[in-house]
């Protein structure tokens, strides 16, 4: 072992002197034009901008990029470069990954300024990026023009070289609003992500719905990447308004779609922010999201026309041409920021910072994008946002007036969302019900999500901190299958459960087996980076888009009108009570499960009397990944798919065990219920945060159940001794 | 190679190490003024301070506490958070917003303050359990703040007024960080930093042997805190904008354990080489594998953990901790017997001596004072009364035993005494005060000092390091916490090691010992801090008696010149009966017999309750001694 740690680390060190002369190692791409024409342009007008390849945003970066390079390309090889003066400039953009990272982003926007020199910035991707970055531009007397960071708080700063072509958040649902209260809505509901754009928006709704005279019944707020609505939507169900706005992430619309058909919430619309301008919506949900609406910046269908690029639809048939997929709106938002900063290039004659930014001050354009004119704060405010609706499996233009395509349907009718009216007020008993059996699915959820963790906590003292990927990789292998075979997730679950023990197999062998014998610490580091491996290996195969697998066992069983139980979830309870049962038994009533139990409980004198220890752990982590990915597979319906879905569970998972005792198989069941139930009682009783609260009480019960019983509640395979000396 | 490393850790080793650290630190001071620097190479550098400044932070407890902290970038967020709010008050409409170094100033001091309070709580919990715990607060608190949106701006967060000048947060943080590697250095060489190794080695012995566990590992935990806040306050100011997702984002946390870890844990210059070379090593791993990186980054971790636990700097320097040897509690690693130990255990013909301790010219037992005195002492164990109701006292220079079959409740009884184990009834007086409710470190400050039946030394320290770090903690005070081992202790050690012959090993490890040697070094840490009374936990078993005779002869110099009082758990009655003028003898519980030696053994109580019924044909443990206790 010595050797080997010299060897290492000499290897490690001459890397390191290696890569010290390569400090600027990030090396910046760079999109000019192919070269062709090169000797005829007068020089070259430099861009720069920080996009995420890398990272949560690397599909909208990939699009924005996209974007920025139509025009490049557009205006070095159609158009002929940039006109100044007399002569014609060639158009050059640098850019940097960011890694979806603030740091790194304000870091290269940095680089770009001092280092590249450039003449003038494009935006990153995401409001978060681009507040940062934006700073940078500032103190530094550079412009940047952005189309895909629209939060209202940038242009509540007084910046005055950051201009955005988009549409402001607060302004996404405006057009929606007005077509529904010509309507006749009377009534609203707003439910929201609590991140800065999705915020921006719904306080824009807010503001929008009032100015229409609609009511806002209630406002309700949950945290980035929520998994579960239910008690949302059960309080808005029960509250009975028209319309319904909200949303923040592509996968909440899912989410609020699917929840409000379980619980019977049937709003005569549906207004979601972010999702149903996506056509790949519409391949998830089916004719479930028939009748929803949500805002667009822009569609390929609407009737705007520029001097450049034509129509909305000629600059689709360019960008597929190049690109060979048609434009999203981040793609055109990207090309119009870069269009309007050309614009006003031209306009001011000059590449001077205070001439350019006059000439964007007095811009009024009409583009394929719509019209550009920006307004004191840098925000284009001539161009309204559009309204789609999904009719018939189409994403159609309902709203303005002047780019609408076909006419809003209003009130929902038979055979889209449904004709039953919301049930009114309920009082808070009235409720109980509902929230009990949302606790009681959700505690069977994790209940089965929590058992492998604990048992190989509990007999082999490894603390698994890898379990939640093992979890991913298994609603991976169900979504797989679902995906290219059809195969229902419930199907496939026996399958899965068998490739999972080979890869708990093949980890106990390579990895496992190399550091039990080691104080936690190592074992804990091992699992850690198995786990950072699994999470980046998977999110290259797969990308990070959420997944979902699409199940048979769906819908709800209405009981009354306040008490809808979920069909999947109620599977998922059912299926986990027979595993927990067969586990039971086998601890119980074989002679393995009595060599499991021994070796829990002491291992050399398992060993002693005869118990191949080493074979005993080989089984239990085998069975107990197996068990782990079974579950995910069985979740896969419900939560949804994503490579960096592991971490929460993981915590989940030893706040449960910490509590309910190290490989106890009851205390397992009885522990997740009881979170199941505490996280479904807040969430639906608080009013506002509730869900947001839902999410932090694991974590408060983890950190005050170790405190306060550092000695464990419950009696489980190995106790819990967390005291320190 | 071997002769390479040998050099570079020692003398050779340092003056590169000096030479490079201050090539390093002249060419940072200069960087900035030369020309052509930009502020973006500015900008990354002081990126990498924070990086590494955190890196330091977490080391603080990690590295030389051994509580592994999963959660230590709350810090960072609590103090980007604090300032961000005190600066952007005026824009929220609350009040007037502060100047950035108040804020900054104050952000500090909440996250220190925060840490104590969290500190005092999680740090109860041992190892997994406190990882974890932190991992909790850390994904609490961000959601915490999400949910307060009226003062934190939720999910929105909070914007800064700008003010960017690489140039002056660039030094600012250079020195800031090079303020703290000098810290950092200068505790490791206090009493202070001794005492935290001391915690990591051995957390219950410490406290047996005087330090205030409790109160020191809260106190680096909480200057942790408040150090990582003012890195993150600074960060906060520099970014003009804070939301809960970016100021409370766990790649910190990962990132200055990865670099801790990779540079070498407990050391001082680990996390500063580790976390550089992960940001060098991170900056090629972007242009060269782009989307593999991070994968690589956990490929890293494992080849780490695996093959150089030590982290690069234990290549060079055999002091570095290896991050195995974290959380080995419960190591109740079984004393190895060499062959000299077991040889001969019962043949061994020796002559009784008669012993003569302090006790026996110091005149009759009535007239001297009383050292210790419980009354009446119940401990039981769920529905086990493992002490039941026993009265013992110990008067000055006197020399007791403690005897009594296997589970009588001799080591429950001592463990009751030194206040490791809270007490069910009864009361215990040390000198004149009540120390029923004392803390087991306050118990061994006052004088009580004791030895383990499964020896606690710290291993991986020199026999020397474990001598010093048993000084008096109750006479240094703070000021003395600050400040190296002086020299009275030092030749206090020196002296104690020549008297129980432990100088000829005394740079070795303590792990490298034999079992009697080791025995000895925990009876010469224990009288480091001038006991009054020491309690002696079977201070013989599974050593060879030899050296159980040498053991005997220093116990009663001991005895005889400082008038040390010891109480003895013993199995070998030869040996009680050759110290000893008093014994107690315990069954089940309870006291079965007081008297000489000789009384007790010929109580028939005690005759039973050691052989049973059938009556007194074998001796206790010692082969012929019994012969030797009838006839003096």
């Amino acid at each position: 072992m010595q050797r080997h740690g010299l060897v290492f680390g000499v290897i490690l060190l001459v890397c390191l002197f290696f890569t010290a002369g390569c400090v600027r190692g990030s090396s910046p791409t760079s999109d000019g034009s192919s070269g062709a024409a090169d000797g005829a342009f007068a020089g070259t007008v430099k861009l720069g901008a920080a996009l995420s390849e890398t990272g949560k945003y690397a599909v909208e970066g990939k699009d924005s990029r996209q974007g920025y390079d139509t025009w490049v390309r557009w205006v070095n090889d159609v158009y002929g470069g940039i006109r100044i003066g007399a002569g014609r400039y060639r158009a050059e953009i640098v850019y940097y990954d960011d890694e979806s990272d603030a740091d790194t982003a304000g870091n290269l926007v940095q680089r770009l300024i001092d280092e590249d020199k450039v003449d003038f910035l494009l935006g990153p991707y995401s409001s978060g990026l681009t507040t940062g970055t934006s700073t940078i531009a500032e103190a530094n007397n550079v412009l940047m023009v952005e189309g895909n960071g629209t939060s209202d708080t940038m242009f509540e700063r007084g910046f005055q070289n950051l201009f955005l072509v988009a549409t402001i958040a607060s302004d996404y649902t405006r057009s929606g609003i007005e077509a529904l209260a010509d309507r006749g809505a009377a009534t609203a509901v707003i439910a929201h992500e609590d991140t800065s754009f999705a915020t921006a928006v719904a306080n824009g709704a807010a503001r929008h719905l009032e100015a229409n005279g609609i009511e806002v019944l209630a406002s309700e707020t949950y945290p980035k990447d929520i998994q579960d609505v239910s008690a949302i939507m059960t309080k808005f169900r029960n509250l009975g308004s028209d319309i319904f706005v909200g949303g923040g992430h592509y996968n909440d619309a899912v989410l609020f779609v699917n929840s409000a058909k379980e619980l019977g919430f049937q709003p005569d619309g549906m207004l979601i922010t972010v999702g149903p301008s996506n056509p790949k919506l519409i391949e998830e949900l089916g004719t479930d999201i028939d009748g929803v609406l949500g805002p667009t910046q822009w569609e390929s269908t609407m009737a705007y026309e520029g001097i450049y690029f034509g129509t909305a639809a000629d600059y689709a048939a360019y960008y597929e041409a190049l690109w060979g997929e048609p434009p999203v709106y981040q793609a055109a938002s990207a090309t119009a920021a870069a269009l309007a900063l050309h614009l006003a290039i031209e306009a001011a004659d000059s590449t001077e910072t205070d001439d350019v930014r006059a000439a964007l001050r007095d811009l009024s354009a009409d583009t394929f994008y719509g019209p550009i004119s920006f307004d004191g704060r840098g925000v284009n405010t001539a161009k309204p946002m559009g309204t789609v609706q999904v009719q018939d499996g189409q994403i159609v233009i309902v709203a303005p007036d002047a780019a609408a395509t076909a006419g809003l349907q209003y009130p929902l009718g038979d055979g889209t969302m449904g004709s039953a009216r919301p049930v009114g007020q309920v009082s808070d008993l009235g409720q109980l019900p509902q929230a009990i059996v949302n606790g009681i699915a959700l505690g069977g959820m994790y209940a089965v999500l929590v058992l492998g963790f604990s048992i190989i906590w509990g007999v082999m003292g490894v603390i698994n901190i890898a379990h939640g990927e093992f979890v991913m990789v298994g609603a991976y292998l169900a979504w797989l299958g679902n995906d290219l075979w059809g195969i229902d997730p419930f199907v496939s679950v026996p399958a899965v459960f068998i490739l999972m023990m080979a890869l708990g197999y093949v980890v106990q062998r390579g990895l496992v087996n190399h550091v039990i014998n080691r104080p936690h610490l190592v074992s804990l580091l091992v699992m850690f980076g198995l786990a950072i491996i699994l999470q980046n290996a998977m999110k290259l195969i797969f990308s990070a888009d959420f997944r979902r697998s699409s199940t048979s066992l769906d819908g709800s069983w209405r009981v009354t009108d306040t008490l809808t139980v979920p069909v999947t979830k109620f599977w998922i309870l059912v299926i986990a009570l027979g595993i927990l049962g067969c586990l039971s038994l086998l601890l119980t009533r074989t002679r393995l499960g009595k060599g499991i139990r021994a070796a829990a409980q002491n291992r050399e004198a398992a060993g002693i009397v005869g118990i191949d220890v080493g074979k005993v752990y080989l089984v239990t982590f085998a069975i107990c990944i197996g068990i782990t990915g079974a579950a995910g597979a069985m979740v896969s319906p419900v939560l949804a798919v994503q490579p960096f879905q592991g971490p929460p569970l993981t915590l989940k998972a030893f706040a449960i065990t910490a509590m309910a005792g190290l490989g106890s198989i009851r205390g397992a069941l009885g522990g997740a219920m009881l979170l199941g139930l505490v996280e479904a009682v807040l969430a639906l009783y608080v009013e506002g945060v509730g869900t947001n609260l839902a999410v932090v009480a694991s974590f408060v019960i983890l950190v005050a159940a170790l405190v306060l019983r550092p000695q464990g509640i419950f009696k489980g395979l190995r106790p819990v001794d967390a005291t320190a000396s | 190679m071997t002769p390479l490393r040998q050099w570079l850790g020692g003398p050779g080793g340092r003056l590169i190490v000096r030479i490079a650290a201050a090539g390093a630190l002249v060419w940072l001071i200069v960087l900035p003024l030369a020309g052509g620097t930009s502020d973006s190479t500015l900008f990354t550098f002081t990126l990498m301070f924070t990086g590494v400044a955190v890196a330091i932070n977490w080391n603080l407890t990690g590295g030389f506490t051994g509580y592994v902290d999963f959660g230590h970038a709350v810090w960072f967020g609590i103090g980007a958070y604090v300032t961000a709010i005190l600066m952007s008050l005026q824009s929220n409409g609350l009040g007037i917003g502060w100047p950035p170094i108040p804020a900054i100033l104050l952000g500090m001091v909440v996250a220190g303050a925060l840490a104590a309070l969290i500190g005092r709580f999680t740090m109860h919990l041992k190892g997994p359990y406190f990882s974890i715990a932190m991992l909790g607060t850390f994904v609490a608190m961000r959601e915490i703040v999400r949910t307060w949106g009226g003062l934190t701006g939720g999910g929105v967060g909070l914007t800064l007024p700008p003010y960017l000048n690489r140039q002056l947060f660039y030094y600012l943080e250079l020195a800031l960080v090079v303020g703290l590697i000098a810290l950092t250095w200068w505790l490791r060489r206090t009493r202070f930093g001794a005492a935290l190794v001391a915690i990591r080695e051995d957390e219950l012995g410490a406290q047996m042997r005087g330090i205030a566990t409790t109160r020191l590992k809260v106190a680096v935990f909480s200057f942790a805190g408040a150090s990582t806040g003012l890195f993150g306050g600074l960060w906060a100011y520099q970014n003009t904008f804070v939301d809960p997702d970016i100021a409370f984002i766990e790649t910190r946390t990962i990132d200055a354990i990865m670099g801790t870890l990779l540079g070498g844990l407990g050391t001082v210059i680990g996390p500063i080489v580790g976390s550089v070379g992960l940001y060098w090593l991170r900056e090629v791993l972007w242009t060269n594998l782009l989307d593999y990186h991070l994968v690589a980054q956990g490929v890293l971790l494992i080849l780490i953990v695996l093959f150089l636990p030590k982290g690069v700097v234990g290549i060079f320097d055999a002091r570095a901790v290896s991050l195995r040897k974290l959380w080995r509690w419960g190591a109740t690693e079984s004393v190895p017997q060499t062959e000299e130990d077991v040889q001969s255990e019962g043949g061994h013909d020796r002559q009784l001596r008669p012993a003569e301790p302090a006790q026996a010219r110091a005149g009759p037992s009535q007239e001297r004072t009383r050292v210790v005195e419980a009354n009446s002492i119940v401990k039981r164990f769920g529905g086990l009364t493992a002490v039941d109701g026993v009265d013992i006292e110990v008067f000055s220079g006197e020399m007791v035993g403690l005897i009594g079959p296997n589970g009588s409740g001799k080591t429950t009884l001592f463990d009751c005494l030194s206040r490791l184990h809270s007490l069910d009834n009864g009361s215990i007086r040390l000198g004149t005060t009540d120390i029923t409710r004392l803390s087991p470190y306050q118990v061994a400050r006052m004088g009580m000092a004791r030895t383990f039946q499964v020896i606690r030394v710290y291993r991986d320290l020199t026999v020397r390091e474990n001598m010093e770090l048993s000084l008096q903690w109750g006479k240094i005070g703070v000021r003395g916490l600050f400040q190296r081992t002086d020299t009275a202790t030092r030749s206090k050690a020196e002296q104690l090691m020549e008297f129980l012959m432990l100088a000829p090993m005394a740079d070795e490890p303590a792990g490298t010992l034999s079992g009697g040697q080791r025995r000895l070094l925990e009876i010469g840490m224990a009288l480091m801090s001038n006991p009054t009374l020491v309690l002696l936990d079977e201070a013989t078993s599974g050593i060879n008696p030899t050296l159980v005779e040498d053991i005997k002869d220093r116990l009663v110099s001991i005895n005889a010149e400082q008038g040390v009082s010891f109480l003895m758990v013993e199995h070998n009655v030869q040996f009680v009966a050759d110290l000893c003028e008093r014994v107690v003898v315990l069954d089940s519980g309870r006291k079965l017999a007081e008297g000489t030696p000789r009384q007790v053994m010929e109580e028939p109580a005690v005759i039973e309750a050691y052989f049973g019924a059938q009556g007194r044909q074998d001796p206790p443990e010692g082969g012929g001694s019994t012969a030797g206790v009838e006839t003096p």
